[in-house]
């Protein structure tokens, strides 16, 4: 954890950019319009003129105290800023990640189990549209085909749930695109191990093998791939949420990459380690429920 | 052959199918949206009533708040019709009184501002002298910004008349009234505008009912407003981060005036007879600052060779898509102190030559670089991306010069990697995209960049006469002077090759054809005013 937010910490300073600068002078090409002087004092009230190690410890120190500083850029405490945009982004994730796996369970043990059927066959067209196009891409055309041509959506964003149809379709096609893809694999692998071609030859009914065993076995990897699919969508989308004016984290890095708000990404930072780390240690834990021999080795022990 | 017409059918149907599942789920999603619309188009075309209309704006960009004071939110503020100034700036981008009657000039450092009687706050309150220094003093503690433009040292307020002693002579005082930094607001204790977007009270034609930060902001109509009762019950401004939504957003018809629509962009607006796109000249100029410790740069040859080969006009109207003006020398032409006055360099591939060919430079090796005393003229030339625009230009500079004998490397980075070499200095050319009179006056460019040892000098330009006449220029109050002493700053460069604009980019709005009196500013500091409409 201290080493992700030293890292990242680091890399903010070591790039180009000042926030003190971009703070008075605003946007591109206005530098000149205040003096070096008012810049200098802005930059010691803010404490950028402190040894790089001082403010990282400053700010460590001042994090495990709950207080994450206040955003250069807005002038709000950062934890609020955070805490304002974080809903919009959850509910986007857990919509989007509901309508992955929606999509992604049933055509990924579908096309496995049909290998090379209809449904195989049009997964596979599916992943490689959903894998190859870009997200900006995707959502510039249901934008331009719903929202302009069409004209059943705002291009405003709305709020509710028809806000959310545009964004999720978006992110649900990337993220089933290769999960679906990823189910067929474990499912496949799985259905070629000796135990189904034993069950099978002792003429147990091919849907208990399926639900008991197979899928049972498969869920493991997909678990711990929905995990970082859902971790990835928490970090929010920062292009799905640009263009759909999407209140959410990821619009946020974007407005504090641009103005080079050390603090506000440093908090957005901090939040995905932290994300990684809950969502890792859920999906450990699910294992235990699900595999008795984690459950065994845990007692065992 | 035959299989694989068929594995294309059945691709085919399943994208066929794929597509009619999509537009499935769209139907059921569009049920309720289809309401809305309806809804919608019944509301623009029941709105005969002038006192119920209001209008929808959409912006990429949007304030941090709703204070004045607060880094650049006052630009916004003055744009959405809320906070004025006590002048503001024409479409020739010269400054015209506006809250205040009349400035005068007592002495050199001593202002008289008389304000007009009639303007009152939006609370009802009458706008005195005091509430304009109340503003000021608050302003001013807050940001740094509005004392390096005004130089306030002392403020007395009597009645409706405000001196102001400056700390050194501003002839350019009034000028400086325009920028919305200086846009006066009622201050109370408590009140505070910027975590309570209500407590800003100006003395525009609208008011702020919210703002929900880079969301959207909603105004209403302030009855009494000074002018007249405003047309619009209220307006709407919309920030769309994204400029293709943005675009689309404004082709559907959600939104009746766009600002920031990239140029790229604009073709779909103006081959649309249901648009207007409005274009103004601003003041941004596309400027080129060559750097004066490279050895080859300091010869003039070389500068005017450069200068000669860059095709100003195609520039802007091809490379750009009109969606800039070529320059002929360094302010924009359409101003009181342009460079239409002036003479600069006109595209001259063949003249290039000769210059250089007379300066002595030869192709000694025959690798299409020429060359003096074993030194080639080969430059880098930084820029930045933001600008869709600069990389381009830089191209084709890099193409021209090449015929010319002159190697051009173009490093096409981030604006913060620019900013860098501006302070460290390790550029040969440097081309950035810059506001050059942001209240419409000469003064600021000149004193940043023209001026040696300016703090926007990056290149190290240097000339006495010119430093001369600039420091006539920072004290002389006489408008005509001034802008003759302009004229004559601006030949004196060009005679140096000291600097090269290519162009001034045009601040360009799009408009449904219905929207009446919302004229495009080239400052960008209005946008909204008590008189904007739309007809049915």
């Amino acid at each position: 954890m201290i080493g992700i937010t030293f890292l990242s910490f680091a890399l903010m300073h070591i790039g180009p950019g000042d926030p003190a600068e971009k703070y008075l002078a605003g946007g591109d090409g206005n530098k000149g319009m205040v003096s070096e002087e008012a810049i200098a004092a802005q930059r010691e009230k803010w404490g950028l003129d402190k040894p790089f190690l001082e403010q990282y410890f400053t700010w460590l120190g001042n994090a495990f105290r709950g207080d994450l500083g206040t955003s250069y850029s807005t002038g709000r405490p950062v934890l609020s800023e955070l805490m304002s945009k974080i809903g919009p982004t959850v509910i986007l994730s857990v919509a989007s990640m509901f309508v992955i796996l929606l999509i992604s369970i049933p055509l990924g043990i579908l096309s496995a189990l049909y290998k090379d059927g209809v449904i195989d066959n049009f997964c596979r067209v599916f992943s490689f549209f959903g894998i190859s196009l870009p997200s900006f891409l995707v959502s510039l055309l249901l934008l331009y085909v719903f929202g302009v041509q069409l004209n059943w959506f705002s291009i405003m964003g709305e709020g509710g749930i028809k806000g959310l149809i545009l964004p999720v379709a978006v992110l649900a096609f990337q993220s089933a695109a290769k999960l679906t893809r990823q189910v067929r694999a474990a499912v496949l692998e799985e259905l070629n191990k000796p135990y189904v071609r034993g069950a099978m030859a002792r003429g147990i009914k091919k849907s208990r093998i399926l639900f008991h065993h197979v899928l049972r076995n498969a869920m493991m990897p997909i678990l711990t791939l929905s995990g970082i699919y859902f971790g990835v969508l928490l970090g929010g989308a920062c292009v799905v949420e640009s263009i759909f004016s999407w209140q959410g984290l990821g619009q946020l890095a974007v407005s504090a990459v641009k103005s080079s708000d050390y603090l506000l990404l440093q908090g957005i930072v901090l939040w995905i380690a932290v994300l990684y780390l809950v969502v890792n240690f859920a999906i450990d834990a699910s294992y235990a429920l699900l595999d008795p021999r984690v459950r065994k080795g845990a007692s065992g022990k | 052959m035959k299989r694989s017409t068929t594995k294309m059918k059945k691709i085919l149907a399943i994208c066929l199918a794929a597509a009619s599942a999509t537009s499935a789920v769209g139907v059921l999603a569009g049920c309720g949206g289809a309401e809305e619309n309806t809804a919608s188009t019944a509301a623009n075309t029941v709105n005969t009533d002038t006192d119920t209309k209001t209008m929808t704006f959409g912006d990429s960009q949007a304030p941090t708040s709703m204070d004045v004071a607060d880094g650049w939110s006052s630009w916004y503020t003055s744009r959405y019709g809320i906070t004025e100034t006590l002048f503001t700036l024409d479409e020739n981008l010269a400054a015209q009184p506006y809250l205040c009657e009349k400035a005068e000039a007592k002495d050199d450092t001593t202002w008289v501002l008389t304000l007009r009687d009639d303007v009152t706050f939006q609370n009802g309150e009458k706008l005195t002298a005091q509430s304009v220094m109340d503003a000021w003093n608050r302003t001013m503690k807050i940001n740094a910004r509005l004392n390096e433009l005004l130089y306030i040292e002392k403020m007395e307020a009597d009645g409706q008349t405000l001196t102001v002693k400056t700390s050194e002579p501003v002839p350019a005082f009034t000028s400086s009234l325009t920028e919305p930094l200086s846009g006066v607001y009622y201050v109370k204790e408590g009140m505070d505008p910027a975590t309570n977007p209500t407590d800003l009270i100006g003395t525009g034609p609208y008011k702020v009912v919210s703002y929900d930060v880079k969301q959207k902001c909603v105004v209403e109509r302030y009855a009494d407003y000074w002018q007249g009762e405003p047309a619009l019950e209220g307006a709407t401004f919309n920030i769309i981060a994204d400029t293709s939504a943005l675009g689309m957003a404004q082709q559907n018809g959600e939104t009746d005036v766009s600002l920031t629509i990239p140029s790229t962009s604009l073709s779909t607006f103006e081959n649309n007879s249901a648009f207007v796109v409005d274009g103004q000249t601003g003041s941004r100029g596309q400027v080129i600052w060559f750097n004066f410790k490279n050895e080859l740069l300091q010869d003039k040859a070389v500068r005017q060779a450069i200068s000669m080969s860059i095709d100003k006009d195609t520039y802007a109207n091809t490379l750009n898509k009109g969606a800039s003006v070529p320059a002929t020398a360094l302010f924009p032409d359409n101003t009181a102190f342009g460079g239409s006055s002036v003479k600069g360099y006109s595209y001259d591939i063949g003249g290039a030559k000769q210059v250089l060919a007379d300066a002595g430079y030869t192709d000694s090796d025959g690798n299409g670089i020429l060359d003096k005393d074993g030194k080639e003229l080969s430059f880098e030339l930084c820029t930045y991306t933001t600008k869709a625009e600069l990389p381009l230009f830089a191209q084709a500079m890099a193409d021209s010069l090449k015929s010319i004998g002159i190697e051009l490397k173009v490093d096409a980075g981030a604006y913060d990697a620019v900013v860098e070499k501006q302070g460290n200095g390790k550029f040969d050319l440097m081309l950035i995209s810059m506001t050059m009179c942001p209240t419409g006056d000469p003064q600021y460019f000149s004193d940043l960049a023209l001026k040696t040892g300016g703090s926007a000098n990056y290149g190290g330009y240097s000339n006495k006469d010119v430093d001369k006449l600039i420091n006539q220029l920072d004290q002389e109050f006489d408008e005509e002077k001034r802008n003759e002493l302009a004229v004559e700053i601006q030949q004196k460069v060009m005679d140096d090759a000291g600097y090269i604009v290519i162009g001034h980019a045009k601040f360009t709005n799009v408009l449904k054809k219905n929207v009446q009196d919302c004229p495009t500013n080239p400052s960008e500091y209005y946008l909204l005013n008590y008189k904007t409409t739309m007809t049915n």
